[in-house]
């Protein structure tokens, strides 16, 4: 089953009266359980072709579905809503809110889709040992290296079981062992659990881990192709 | 949760939240002193000439306060208007004046002065006229009636204690005049009246010129809130008398509360657009400095409601911190101040023109606090709607991006 299908996704942004083809007519499918990075160079439309997938951006042409459902008809507050419910997000920096603790960033989007507090606990506490950062549970971000940020970034994302999670550049601000620690995280929740991430990177190492690559070149795809581990 | 990262923002910048708790305190505080301040000197001057002097109402000839209180304008009814007054359960005090203009005359000099033939026994219910004696006396039943006259008057005629004067009342309507011995000099909290009155024995004038005139009902109610009732009732009762409030007597102080008021107003507009202002700004700031974490909040699925609530809980919170801090700074200065008054005669020489004290004795009333908490806690709420705004309109995903 398809998580995300795009067909002729675009995106044109107008810069200081030139106009930029940020992301030019991509169609691309993603499967349930896929584990897949976005490669390119810098400017080639990663960024902004994942904010339109995570619903953050409006296409200006083309179509997005996440589960069967058309982003682009939804309204503001029903994207925010559905983001909520179905996307999980781990950005390059600034994932974590300042003033709680990794436990409760991690609780923070589960208290936002009112679940009980059982649950909540059982599965924070879950998150936090499969990210490895369940003695780190009291600290404040400014207290956790940025490695650690961005596991408690995806405990945070995993935490109300989204259909899939987007990464953009995850790992652009770590040294290679956390970045390494992070993927085999991820990893490991994505073989576990079954959850499809979706990520953009410049780092090979990153690359090597994906097992299936898709390449864009000026708002294009260029390659597309499944790597057998 | 939502309080708690409210709660935890205010902590983080504290320099800032306590910018905006200072300025609450301040607007609660300034605004709680001044409409004390108001109060006080609203009382002061009711004190000073109302309940003192020209009493709640006053009962007159009708047309004597037209004849500019000439003497030939008495009371009718001295008798039933007595029997009214004595009846009327709303009324706690009433006194007998003769009062009339009058030319006072030395062999030099002369001046327009208004005549009160007082008993000096029953003015005591509103005021102590001997008490305000600062030389001389006043004694009844003196061959030349006894004068009690202002010290600036005195020394604007160059009148010694024991001078001879005469009195000539009732110019317009048939000259009344007799002479007196200035036997006393008095000074009042009111400037203007010692340049005009002057005291005499109503029994003194009543042998003098032989008429046992009364012009004058000077009345205090049990309660100044029911005035305008109880004027109402009393002219009914009183048809062939002229019955007039204290406001209407001396509209100049009606008037003189009314610009305080006025004041009070611009000022405190000022204070709460400088309240305004400060949150605006700094909940301003604090919502720029957080961009990128509300933009991150936005996309992973805070609503826009709820960040406007927890804008709204911090400003609330800095709010409620500065609301009782203000209020105990204002009873620290208005207990103070209440107890020891504060001069206004350095600052403002036009009250003392105006023929009041200068001493105020700020003075709480309860409808103060409800009032400035309520307006306060209303400026510094609309003030949050503007960062609240601003802060809807961010974009989740420029925020994330912007380095
Ligand atoms: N808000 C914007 N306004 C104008 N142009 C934009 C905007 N966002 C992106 N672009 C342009 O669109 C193109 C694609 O940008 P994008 O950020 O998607 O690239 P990227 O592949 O993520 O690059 P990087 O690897 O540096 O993150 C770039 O040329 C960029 O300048
Ligand atoms: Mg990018």
């Amino acid at each position: 089953m398809n998580v995300v299908e795009t067909q002729n996704l675009e995106k044109l942004f107008i810069d200081a009266g030139t106009e930029v083809r940020a992301v030019d007519g991509v169609s691309i499918n993603v499967e349930e359980g896929e584990f897949t990075a976005i490669v390119g160079p810098s400017g080639s439309g990663k960024t902004t072709l994942l904010n339109m997938i995570g619903g953050l951006d409006n296409p200006t042409k083309g179509k997005v579905q996440v589960d069967k459902v058309e982003l682009t008809e939804l309204s503001k507050n029903e994207l925010i809503d559905f983001r909520l419910k179905n996307i999980g997000f781990v950005f390059q920096s600034y994932n974590l809110i300042p003033v709680l603790t990794a436990y409760e960033n991690v609780e923070f989007v589960m208290l936002l889709q009112g679940r009980d507090p059982k649950e909540r606990k059982a599965r924070v506490n879950e998150l936090l040992v499969a990210v490895g950062i369940a003695d780190k549970a009291k600290n404040r971000p400014s207290k956790l290296s940025g490695g650690q940020q961005q596991r408690v970034a995806v405990a945070r994302a995993l935490a109300p079981k989204p259909k899939f999670i987007i990464a953009d550049e995850p790992t652009a601000n770590l040294d290679s062992k956390s970045a390494s620690t992070l993927l085999d995280i991820m990893q490991q929740l994505n073989e576990k659990e079954g959850i499809t991430f979706l990520f953009s990177t410049h780092d090979q190492r990153v690359i090597d881990r994906a097992r299936r690559v898709v390449t864009l070149t000026d708002g294009k795809i260029t390659e597309d192709k499944i790597v057998d581990v | 949760m939502i309080a708690k990262i409210g709660w935890n923002n205010i902590w983080r910048k504290k320099g800032r939240s306590f910018l905006v708790i200072l300025s609450v305190a301040f607007g609660i505080w300034v605004g709680l002193f001044f409409g004390a301040f108001q109060w006080g000197t609203f009382v002061q001057k009711l004190d000073d000439i109302v309940n003192r002097e020209l009493g709640h109402v006053q009962i007159h000839h009708p047309e004597f306060v037209d004849e500019e209180y000439d003497y030939n304008f008495p009371i009718q009814n001295p008798d039933k208007v007595r029997d009214v007054l004595k009846n009327d359960t709303s009324v706690s005090v009433f006194v007998e004046r003769s009062i009339f203009s009058a030319m006072l005359q030395t062999p030099r000099n002369q001046s327009p002065v208004l005549v009160y033939g007082v008993d000096t026994t029953a003015e005591q219910q509103l005021y102590s006229i001997t008490s305000m004696i600062t030389q001389g006396e006043m004694i009844a039943g003196r061959r030349a009636p006894s004068l009690l006259v202002g010290e600036s008057l005195a020394n604007k005629l160059n009148i010694t204690l024991g001078s001879k004067v005469i009195v000539q009342g009732g110019m317009l309507h048939g000259v009344k005049s007799f002479v007196g011995r200035v036997r006393g000099f008095y000074e009042s909290p009111n400037k203007m009246k010692d340049k005009i009155v002057i005291y005499v024995h109503k029994s003194d004038l009543d042998t003098k010129l032989g008429d046992g005139f009364t012009h004058e009902y000077s009345v205090l109610f049990n309660d100044l809130d029911l005035l305008q009732s109880n004027k109402k009732r009393l002219q009914s009762q009183l048809p062939v008398n002229q019955v007039l409030t204290w406001g209407e007597i001396m509209p100049e102080i009606e008037n003189g509360i009314e610009m305080t008021d006025q004041v009070m107003f611009i000022f405190m507009l000022i204070i709460w657009f400088a309240l305004a202002l400060g949150i605006v700004n700094t909940m301003l700031m604090s919502i720029l400095e957080r961009t990128r974490e509300l933009g991150m909040l936005m996309a992973i699925g805070m609503g826009r409601w709820k960040i406007v609530q927890m804008i709204f809980f911090e400003t609330t919170i800095l709010t409620a911190i500065g609301v009782p801090i203000g209020l105990f700074l204002n009873y620290i200065t208005v207990g103070y101040f209440g107890e020891v008054g504060l001069d206004l005669s350095v600052a403002n020489a036009a009250i003392e023109g105006f023929g009041y004290s200068t001493m105020i004795y700020p003075a709480m009333k309860e409808s103060f606090y409800y009032q400035v908490i309520f307006q306060v806690v209303l400026v510094s709420l609309i003030s949050t709607v503007f960062p609240a705004m601003r802060a809807l309109k961010l974009k989740p995903i420029e925020a994330i991006h912007k380095n």
